[in-house]
């Protein structure tokens, strides 16, 4: 069998039941490490227990808002990704209190885990080194720490997502060494002999029709006011939308683009509070100017986005993919998923609908972000 | 007065005044959106710690590293194909390299083997030439009989510095430098050139020195004897003189001349090969053209400095630079004979004793072509003053019969090896062939060649005299 990824997964709403089947069906002991990513109702006592007898210092993961397999979107479900130890080395670390990491933080963080891959890895060089990070997406942190980690990384990629729970917003904890934590991060620093690549993609492009946050909560990423009115309202009238018939579905067709210098980044919204404010999925500010987006077509973005993974590393991948939770419910509102689902099976994605991406130093929202790794024959 | 618009709200009907407070607000609006804005633009809000702060410093960054990354593989290209064209252009160069190197190489293997080779018919006509008895011959063939020796002496001399250059260039002579006393060299070069300058009528002087160099000795005669040659040739009147000066840790080696000097405009060629002065002697006077080249290159070698003055018409200077020597290391020691190569004789010394200057030569350069180290004089006093000056235990004596001023070869034997702590092995050479004197050097044990002498069979003949502890007993 080729080097690469062992997989798993199950549909078993049972959690004993569904880590069993895939324990059973994967190589533990080839396994250098293994990602589980799965439904918030599978978190808890009875994974920590179940991976209490499997050697847990192997497990990393988190709670998702959907898993994303070869078979398309799925929900509720538990995903294993193994990583074969015949290609991979890795060191992993926790970071708690993600309120209080900063750059000094990150800097003794990255140098001790390199140093300590470099033990493991003598031959691991930067191009041969991805940082991969699950992120408590509740701790809404992602930007200082993905900018901390990202700078001290340098030119080492950092990929990684923030847990979900079906967007019910409540507990999105991510899964160290076979135990959960909240308000915490999971970073591993990942050496691999097989050719890999890093790319982020989204689909939206800004318009012409641009509003102004007049009022917010940054530390709880609130728009109240946009334009000097309610920002629901705000917003529904500059997408040409009935106020009324605003919901979190609508806006995942309607992110807001924020440009910084001549780049764009769509900016999700999460949460439609009663007063009228919004949730923003990423960091906002007042006096921050976004655009009003536009989409191109999905599936033909994706099937772009396909070829060119493929002209680089060839048809023998493995893709891990932190995809945007939002685009999910795009796909489902306008019925794709059975061409999405082929995409994935194709290019053997795995992965979670995220409710964040993190890109090197950058937080995105409504991205395509992954890791595509070129399998040996 | 009536005044216009929305001075007297009571006035407004109820869609004005509707219109008026949308208005209002919209101007709230703007002025809130104006205010936030500009706070934004003086960096008021959260620009210390603010997440989005973060998030744009962060994607700057991003930016900056992106375009640094695609300069920086741009650049990488660039270089990478650089480095492709250099190490293909060193690889070329390589190949050049080793080619030049192998022509060389193979360039110096054939001019040794072709001198060598040249050499032998060579010394043999110059000996069977010698041999020729002159006192018969008419005056025309005399004449001719000379020509034909100058003309092979040259030819030999040429082959020689055809050989040290190709020898020079290929890097096959490595210098040796060690301390030694230059007074010896320079008396025995005197010695050497005093016959030639005589027969020029000019005085030749070398200045007494206690001077101890640092140098090749056997590279830097080389230089010396091609410089001093030149002197003497270029000459036509008055003195060649040869000093030593010491100015610090340096010596100054200087052979100054009255000749025809060097017009400024050739100073810088005398140096190339083949080149000669337009008004200098041509080819059958004894010049090869190679002398100074020869100088330069082992100059080069040596790390020596060489300067030249000239003023045409009234003579030249050259002036070798020398390190100076530890004299210390000097005392007590005799400095080794001169002799190149490594094959034959294995550097056996060999007193070569011949009246005929000519003949004395020809038989010289074939022993040093052998191997030998060769101490060459014309008769038994100068041979003995060379071997008593420099304390030297020859192993094989070489002398011609008849010797000038009525002395003979086995006197000239007796003499010297009764200086000798060992005799040394002898084997006489003559025309002569009375059997009186092949009798009493049958009883000497002295074998006899006669003249004019093949090479081939003194070389036979040296190594059976010199393998053998019996002296071969005759013929």
């Amino acid at each position: 069998m080729a080097a690469g990824f062992f997989t798993a997964r199950s549909e078993d709403a049972d959690t004993a039941t569904a880590i069993g089947t895939v324990a059973s069906s994967l190589p533990l002991d080839d396994a250098e490490m293994v990602l589980l990513l799965h439904g918030p109702d599978h978190t808890g006592g009875v994974m920590e227990h179940a991976l209490a007898g499997l050697e847990p210092t192997r497990f990393f993961g988190c709670s998702t808002s959907g898993e994303i397999t070869p078979s398309g979107y799925r929900d509720n479900t538990l995903s294993a990704i193994a990583f074969d130890r015949r290609v991979f080395r890795c060191v992993a670390r926790k970071i708690e209190g993600l309120g209080g990491f900063g750059f000094q933080q990150a800097r003794e963080l990255v140098l001790s885990m390199q140093w300590e891959l470099r033990q493991k890895a003598p031959q691991s060089s930067k191009s041969s080194t991805f940082a991969l990070m699950l992120i408590d997406s509740l701790s809404q942190a992602e930007e200082f720490v993905a900018a901390a980690l990202g700078s001290e990384l340098g030119t080492i990629h950092l990929v990684g997502g923030s847990a979900g729970d079906n967007w019910r917003l409540q507990r999105t904890p991510v899964l160290y060494e076979g135990q959960y934590f909240d308000d915490s991060a999971v970073l591993l620093l990942v050496h691999t002999d097989l050719p890999f690549r890093h790319y982020n993609f989204h689909n939206f492009a800004p318009t012409e029709k641009r509003g102004v946050i007049t009022s917010s909560t940054p530390s709880e990423r609130l728009v109240h006011e946009i334009n000097g009115a309610p920002a629901v309202q705000e917003y529904a009238r500059l997408c040409g939308i009935d106020p009324e018939v605003l919901n979190q579905e609508v806006l995942a067709i309607y992110p807001a683009i924020i440009t910084v210098g001549d780049r764009a980044y769509p900016r999700g919204f999460l949460q439609i509070l009663d007063d009228d404010s919004l949730r923003c999925a990423c960091a906002i500010d007042e006096g921050v100017v976004f655009r009003l987006s536009t989409q191109v077509d999905y599936v033909e973005h994706m099937r772009q986005a396909f070829d060119r993974i493929r002209q680089d590393l060839g048809e023998r991948l493995t893709v891990l993919a932190f995809e945007c939770a939002a685009r999910r419910q795009m796909v489902e509102q306008q019925g794709l998923e059975a061409d999405v689902s082929a995409l994935f099976s194709a290019a053997n994605v795995w992965g979670f609908s995220c409710m964040g991406e993190q890109s090197n130093s950058l937080n995105m929202n409504n991205s395509f972000n992954c890791l595509a790794f070129q399998l040996p024959e | 007065m009536k005044e216009s618009g929305f001075s007297d709200p009571e006035a407004l009907t109820g869609e004005e005044r509707q219109r008026l407070r949308r208005l209002e607000e919209e101007v709230q609006r703007l002025r809130r959106t104006n205010e936030v804005l500009l706070d934004r633009v003086e960096h008021r809000i959260n620009v210390e710690g603010g997440a989005f702060a973060a998030f744009q410093v962060a994607s700057n960054l991003e930016k900056t590293v992106a375009d640094r990354t695609t300069e920086l593989r741009r650049l990488n290209e660039r270089l990478e194909h650089e480095l492709q064209l250099r190490r293909s252009f060193e690889a070329a160069l390589l190949r050049a390299k080793t080619q030049a190197e192998e022509a060389t190489a193979s360039r110096t293997r054939f001019l040794a083997a072709a001198s060598h080779d040249l050499r032998q018919p060579l010394n043999a006509a110059i000996l069977y030439l010698a041999s020729i008895d002159r006192d018969g011959l008419e005056q025309a063939d005399a004449e001719s009989l000379r020509g034909i020796g100058l003309a092979l002496e040259n030819l030999n001399s040429l082959l020689s510095a055809l050989l040290d250059i190709s020898r020079l260039d290929s890097g096959g002579l490595q210098p040796e430098p060690d301390d030694f006393p230059l007074h010896t060299l320079l008396q025995r070069l005197a010695r050497e050139y005093e016959p030639v300058a005589q027969v020029k009528g000019l005085d030749l002087r070398v200045l007494a020195t206690n001077a101890v160099v640092h140098s090749d000795i056997m590279l830097l005669e080389t230089v010396l004897r091609n410089l001093l040659s030149n002197a003497i040739k270029y000459t036509r009147e008055g003195r060649v003189l040869m000093g030593v000066r010491r100015r610090g840790d340096r010596v100054r080696i200087e052979i100054r001349d009255t000749g025809i000097g060097i017009a400024g405009e050739h100073l810088q060629r005398i140096f190339d090969e083949f080149w000669r002065a337009p008004d200098a002697p041509s080819a059958d006077e004894g010049s090869t053209g190679l002398g100074l080249s020869i100088v330069e290159r082992i100059c080069r070698l040596l790390g020596t400095g060489i300067e030249v003055q000239s003023a045409p018409g009234r003579g030249s200077a050259f002036t070798l630079t020398l390190p100076l020597g530890d004299s210390g290391r000097v005392a007590g020691r005799t400095p080794p004979l001169l002799v190149p190569g490594t094959a034959g004789f294995n550097r056996c010394l060999v007193v070569a004793v011949d009246d005929n200057i000519q003949v004395l030569r020809s038989m010289e350069r074939m022993l040093l072509s052998w191997d030998c180290r060769v101490v060459a004089a014309t008769g038994v006093e100068e041979a003995l003053t060379t071997i008593i000056d420099r304390d030297l235990e020859p192993t094989l004596l070489l002398t011609d019969y008849h010797l000038a001023y009525g002395a003979n070869g086995i006197d000239a034997i007796d003499a010297i090896n009764a200086e000798l702590a060992t005799p040394a092995q002898a084997i006489m050479i003559s025309s002569d062939y009375s059997a009186q004197l092949r009798e009493q050097l049958d009883q000497l044990g002295i074998p006899l060649l006669t003249k004019p002498v093949d090479p081939a069979r003194l070389r036979a003949v040296m190594q059976h005299v010199l393998g053998s502890e019996d002296p071969p007993g005759g013929r």
